[in-house]
């Protein structure tokens, strides 16, 4: 890593002023303390041996590395780029060596997701699911539409509740409120850092400048790294404002209605309207659909697998799993098991995953249209549908007691 | 005598900067595989038999033509930055442009798109439903559901130097690409491995040649770029020939 290069690059940018000053503290404290701990680095993403690109050539690769380094600081030292609105005091708590004041992620989730954020701590390759790798910056569970990013709150609740059925813990008793906020603002950076290292990946690549120049060494990477925080900045601090909601529900009241809603969700878990729900969960719901599909947040993932498979453990540093298909009879839902959470499942789809989003009838739609297109009802009907399943008989079969005297 | 020959020169340069942005040229080339041609293997289809089982279906990822060894497929695009722009373009391109989920297929199998003039309908003409799952990078992922008849308009809000997978999670064998760009200037070979981009205008541009199984590295093209010097009129970039091993075991 070239520190001075990097603080070359910070310079250049509008509002970084303090950034710069801090740097300059930290060069000094760095010099006084013989640069503790300085072996800690961000791992560098494993990318670009498809499309007969050969890696980076070494002088690329590290330019790329020093743009990083310029816009996100170390494991460390995070750095706040002017313009990804993250809250710095927050990323102190939970980055660097876990004593008091810091610490919180390397104590608490880099032992899965690693100190990257790419899924790749030294338990993760014993877990299924794997832990998520934050680099693609795609969240399974959200409350905002289709592709686009989960909010603070969106996160918060997938530490607080942990994910039902997966490795992923719940951080309720663990962890204060303020813990929680921390660690949220510190993977939302470990994922906005991730992004930019694979947007300029493919910037610094395509550009036949970067590198040529030495006199021009920091200069002529501003304008791609700007250029990659502004754009998945922008995605992230958009998504906080766009949380899908459906329109209050009147419920149903009596079993009767009840029975009527799940079984009108049935007729379209079946097929009606062209929803096709049974060609991955399967007619029993069982997730037996037969569809065998290694799609991931990784979209690269699949297109391996079934064009050169051989390639995938060159690829991917973990063995790749088909991406299963829900048993829906478990009563086990990843995305939590409130009517809204499945509702939103249904319409918006799972993000990186083959479960995809539905359309939902407009004002104003024509009635072509709108018969292509999913009702609100018929969303709320297909919710009924797969919450009533785990309590059919079918999904409980019952065995005799081998001893079947009664017990008091 | 200085100042006037000075004068001369400025007007000169003027009249030459107005002429060469009249000037404009059309850019036509092929590409052949140079090789037997591959038999493209059957799919194996193992959703909707009954919709896609008899449609003789094969794997389009390279697709050579038995005759002319013409590779189809390969796009072909303007790589400069900031490009002029003929006028007319605009005019005659079409807002919306269809990428259809037809015969357990998409089509067309690739589709480059000015993505700041032109909006993607992603539409399914099948019988049965789709999805279209596609991840550009630094861009929205979307994947949409697509009942019979149904679709979905999408807008790309970055330009790509790759195609954008587009893949069916409930059919697997379907593959496709959708390539975002930010100037109009691209092509795809037809099935005689012919392009033409039209209009160019006239100077050097840098140009790319990419395939979904890799740059078309050919000769000293390195990731499938190569420069022209373009003149007003008929250019003609002549017959390409990718060796064999280039894809070989991709």
């Amino acid at each position: 890593m070239n520190g001075r290069l990097a603080n070359m690059i910070r310079r250049y940018v509008d509002g970084a002023g303090r950034g710069r000053r801090r740097a300059v503290l930290l060069l000094c404290a760095a010099m006084l303390l013989g640069c503790a701990n300085s072996d800690v680095q961000f791992r560098t993403n494993r990318q670009g041996k498809r499309n007969n690109a050969s890696n980076l050539p070494a002088q690329k690769q590290e330019k790329l590395v020093d743009g990083l380094v310029a816009a996100f600081g170390t494991p460390n030292e995070p750095f706040v780029w002017s313009g990804t609105a993250l809250d710095g005091a927050k990323l102190r708590r939970a980055a660097g060596p876990v004593k008091d004041g810091s610490g919180l992620y390397r104590e608490h989730c880099a032992h899965c997701h690693g100190v990257t954020g790419d899924g790749l701590g030294p338990t993760a390759r014993f877990l299924n699911p794997y832990p998520r790798d934050f680099r693609h910056g795609t969240f399974k569970f959200t409350s905002t539409g289709q592709g686009m990013k989960p909010t603070r709150d969106d996160l918060r609740r997938t530490l607080q509740e942990g994910i039902a059925g997966t490795a992923m813990p719940s951080f309720k008793v663990a962890l204060s409120e303020e813990e929680i906020a921390d660690l949220v603002e510190y993977v939302i950076y470990l994922s906005m850092r991730g992004e930019v290292e694979r947007d300029l990946y493919a910037a610094v690549d395509d550009d036949d400048e970067i590198g040529a120049d030495r006199a021009n060494e920091a200069a002529e990477l501003i304008e791609p790294i700007k250029e990659a925080v502004e754009q998945v900045a922008s995605q992230w601090n958009d998504a906080q404002e766009q949380v899908f909601n459906p329109p209050p529900r009147q419920r149903p009241d009596t079993p009767k209605d009840l029975a009527l809603s799940i079984e009108r969700g049935r007729a379209l878990f079946l097929g009606a309207k062209g929803l096709d729900c049974t060609k991955c969960h399967g007619v029993t719901a069982l997730g037996d659909g037969g569809n065998i599909d290694y799609t991931s947040t990784n979209p690269e993932t699949d297109e391996v697998m079934k064009t050169t498979p051989d390639k995938a453990a060159e690829l991917f540093a973990l063995a790749l799993r088909p991406a299963a298909p829900r048993n829906l009879r478990l009563n086990v839902f990843r995305g939590g098991r409130r009517p809204i959470d499945l509702y939103r499942r249904i319409a918006v789809g799972i993000k990186g995953t083959p479960m995809p989003g539905r359309q939902i009838v407009q004002e104003g739609d024509t009635p072509e249209a709108a018969e292509k297109k999913l009702t609100t009802e018929e969303i709320w009907n297909l919710v009924d549908y797969v919450l009533s399943l785990p309590y059919e008989p079918a999904s409980r079969p019952q065995k005799l007691p081998t001893d079947h005297r009664a017990v008091n | 005598m200085k100042r006037i020959a000075l004068a001369a020169v400025f007007v000169l340069a003027l009249a030459g900067g107005a002429a060469a942005a009249d000037e404009w040229g059309d850019l036509v080339g092929k590409f052949t595989y140079d090789g037997t041609a591959p038999t493209p293997a059957k799919i194996n289809v193992d959703k909707d038999k009954e919709a896609f089982g008899n449609l003789g279906l094969a794997d389009e990822s390279l697709v050579v033509d038995e005759k002319t060894h013409g590779i189809a497929n390969i796009v072909v695009y303007v790589r400069s930055k900031n490009v002029k722009v003929h006028p007319d373009i605009e005019k005659k391109l079409p807002k919306k442009v269809r990428y259809d989920n037809m015969g357990g297929k998409f089509v067309p199998h690739i589709l480059p798109i000015w993505y700041t003039k032109q909006t993607v309908e992603i539409h399914n003409s099948d019988g049965v439903a789709h999805n279209s799952n596609l991840t550009p990078l630094g861009d929205q992922a979307i994947n949409p559901l697509l009942p019979p008849g149904g679709g979905v308009d999408h807008t790309f809000n970055k330009a790509q130097i790759v195609g954008v997978n587009v893949g069916c999670n409930i059919h697997s064998w379907m593959r496709g690409y959708i390539v975002p760009r930010d100037n109009p200037y691209f092509a795809v070979t037809d099935k005689e491995g012919n392009f033409k981009i039209e209009n160019l205008p006239a100077g050097d541009l840098d140009f790319r040649a990419w395939h979904e199984k890799g740059w078309v590295a050919v000769g000293k093209w390195e990731k499938g770029q190569f420069s022209m010097k373009i003149k007003a009129g008929k250019n003609d970039l002549g017959e390409i020939k990718v060796p064999a091993k280039l894809y070989a075991g991709k």
